[in-house]
């Protein structure tokens, strides 16, 4: 079987990422905009670029991610790009930077779900076993997703409100931590105690999350404390609220874990970083036997990488896309 | 220029006020929310959202800037620009402005100098725990008018 | 010489193919929300139409604004990014500026986009073409003051404006080649050019 290469292009909101990726599991290599030294790249002479934005950036990336491989668009296969969900003003320089390479070098094109690149990203760590559980934990999604074979997605349960990754970046801001508010909580959650008492929240039998009410406990303890002058002790709230996220995060998946049978849980997306929630869940995969697969670091937040992944499984199964493809910044799975 | 003043005793009060702005709607309206986290920004959107019709659940817009619902009454856009660095309008935010739907924008006063002259500008102040203060500014005649009707 | 035109920064789009004078292809909207859609399936079908592959293609120019920056975004993407794949020079073009080749004998050449709150775009160029304002976004009182004093001139803009008498822009292609051909730019430097809605004088 040859060797298959993929382009996979991400864009969806604040990060450029450009990767190739051999047979969807090896990363050839990946280059993120906010990575390059644009000065350096124009010898010292630094052109207008005013706003480190995709529109204006995107050739550079492009540049450089063929540089950095050693390769040509030739031994390209196919151009992976996302076509949502995400900001359409973002969406558009990747999806028309795709459609531009795909057409200057006759490759086909491959839109991608941004979901699915999140999920994929674990392909890269390891191969995915079905039928499976994924917990897509970000800044913008908060999921638990059943597959049974390669790009079946059903969605089980996902947040009434904030995410996640919105709910540590909220709480962050009201106990006065520095942003990014979910890496300094979950440093400060390892020094501190669980002292405060924070409800958990829809602790029914449902799939679905909501964290704006943790928000909202987290609000009125810290101003009913201030107003009995006692002082907010930071490392014990940001423990009382991981605690709280792991233990939702955790048992709802399990549930979901037991009743479809399954045995791999994927966990994806930026807050998938965090160490609580890593340790738990290999707490209790380890103790039912569940194999757990949680992506390197890098491939958390977005990147290139995991759209060429998954493109990979779109190619094998011959879901090309046309010149008209339109992006969809609501797309769903 | 009006300012309209309302009480809320809980998330239902706000849900109603969002109703009835709602029952009053028009495309091209724009809806600014400016007030603390936990204000009542994303309820009061949510209660808009079902008297649009809208099935989807309107989540968070803080971390993605903009959500689309398109299958409610009219198209709904909502924003949360708290987390916006770029210039407003080089990310496409403005053109949301001439879709012909409903614009609901958290954190407005962010972005003062880029919004639409004519529109409805409402402040969410929290007093305790479920109570909140909202105060309504129209700007511009039609949403005098959506006040004087709908509060 | 094979060159490209591609104009996306108002609410039409144009696609215009040129070999040695001659225009060999060309496909025009008049007025869509999203250029995306059409953009690169019309640039494939001009050239299937003609026999021709994107790196016989000897220019591009690409219209850049002022104007939509969703639309100016897609057009500059495109242009960039096939200059760049086939190593063609890229050419920016002001979406004021386009329209005054095909015009002449005019001491003055006053070039008007309309836009929302009584506020404009426009640039002023003069016998030969040169810049002598560029690319401004202005209130009308403002632009009333610049083009105060301008005698034998022409203004040009798709929609009636108060108080002046205007002509609708018309393109000539090949004189707008003729103009830009030189002013090529490395591709990794293309950007959108978009006005700063919001500066000094304004608030005045």
């Amino acid at each position: 079987m040859k060797d298959v290469y993929i382009l996979g292009i991400e864009s969806s909101c604040d990060e450029t990422s450009i990767s190739i990726v051999k047979n969807g599991k090896e990363e050839i290599v990946t280059t993120t905009l906010s990575q390059i030294d644009i000065h350096k790249k124009f010898g010292g002479v630094v052109p207008e670029i005013a706003s480190r934005s995709h529109a204006e950036c995107i050739t550079i990336v492009i540049e450089d991610c063929f540089k950095k491989a050693n390769m040509t668009m030739d031994q390209i296969d196919a151009i992976a790009v996302t076509y949502g969900p995400g900001l359409a003003g973002s969406l558009l320089v990747g999806v028309e930077a795709a459609k531009t390479l795909a057409l200057a070098y006759n490759k086909p094109l491959i839109g991608v779900n941004h979901m699915a690149g999140h999920i994929y990203a674990n392909n890269l760590v390891d191969t995915m076993d079905f039928p499976l559980i994924c917990l897509v934990i970000s800044g913008g999604h908060t999921e638990i997703i059943y597959m049974d074979e390669d790009l079946s997605f059903k969605r089980i349960g996902s947040t009434i409100d904030d995410s996640v990754g919105e709910a540590f970046d909220k709480v962050a801001r009201v106990i006065d931590v520095p942003y990014p508010g979910g890496p300094v909580i979950d440093k400060l959650s390892k020094i501190g105690k669980d002292s405060y008492e924070l409800p958990l929240p829809m602790d029914d039998n449902s799939y679905n999350f909501s964290f704006s009410g943790i928000k909202s406990a987290v609000i009125n303890l810290v101003h009913n404390e201030k107003q009995r002058g006692n002082e907010i002790r930071k490392e014990d709230l940001a423990t009382s609220f991981e605690n709280i996220v792991v233990k939702t995060l955790t048992k709802k998946t399990m549930k979901a874990i037991d009743e479809y049978k399954v045995k791999e849980l994927l966990v994806a997306g930026g807050v998938s970083a965090n160490s609580g929630i890593r340790d738990e869940f290999k707490r209790l995969c380890d103790k039912k036997g569940i194999k757990l697969v949680v992506p390197n670091i890098n491939y958390c937040t977005d990147n290139g990488a995991m759209i060429a992944a998954a493109g990979y499984y779109y190619y094998k199964k011959g879901l090309f896309s046309d010149y008209s493809l339109k992006i969809n910044p609501s797309l769903d799975l | 220029m009006n300012e309209y003043k309302l009480t809320t005793r809980c998330e239902e009060d706000t849900i109603s006020i969002a109703e009835n702005l709602e029952a009053e709607k028009f495309p091209g309206m724009v809806i600014c929310l400016n007030g603390e986290l936990g204000s009542g920004k994303t309820v009061f959107t949510k209660g808009f959202a079902a008297a649009l019709g809208i099935s989807e659940t309107i989540t968070s817009p803080t971390f993605n800037i903009i959500k689309e619902y398109l299958n409610g009454e009219m198209p709904l856009y909502h924003m949360d620009i708290y987390r916006l660095e770029d210039n407003p309008e080089s990310t496409g935010l403005l053109d949301y402005f001439d879709k012909d739907g409903v614009v609901i924008i958290e954190w407005a006063n962010m972005i003062e100098d880029y919004l639409p002259e004519e529109r409805l500008d409402v402040y969410f102040k929290v007093i305790e725990e479920d109570k909140r203060i909202i105060k309504f500014i129209p700007h511009g005649q039609k949403y005098e008018e959506l006040c004087e009707d709908a509060l | 010489m094979i060159s490209l035109f591609l104009d996306t920064s108002s609410k039409k789009l144009v696609v215009i193919l040129v070999k040695d004078k001659e225009i060999i292809g060309k496909k025009e909207l008049e007025s869509i929300n999203d250029h995306s859609s059409y953009l690169v399936p019309f640039i494939k079908e001009l050239l299937d139409l003609n026999n021709i592959k994107t790196n016989d293609i000897n220019k591009i120019f690409v219209v850049n604004g002022p104007g939509s920056f969703t639309g100016t975004r897609i057009g500059v993407t495109v242009g960039k990014v096939l200059a760049f794949s086939n190593n063609i020079p890229v050419i920016p073009v002001s979406s004021l500026k386009q329209y005054i080749f095909s015009l002449e004998n005019y001491d003055y050449y006053v070039s008007i986009i309309k836009d929302k709150n009584n506020r404009m775009y426009y640039g002023i160029y003069d016998k030969d073409y040169n810049d002598i304002v560029v690319d401004k976004y202005q209130t009308k009182d403002v632009f009333l003051k610049d083009i105060n004093d301008l005698k034998n001139v022409v203004f040009i803009s798709e929609e009636e404006i108060d108080g002046i008498d205007t002509i609708k822009p018309i393109l000539n292609i090949n004189k707008l080649i003729d103009y830009y051909k030189d002013k090529e730019i490395n591709a990794h430097y293309l950007k959108p050019n978009y006005l700063k809605k919001i500066d000094a004088e304004d608030k005045l």
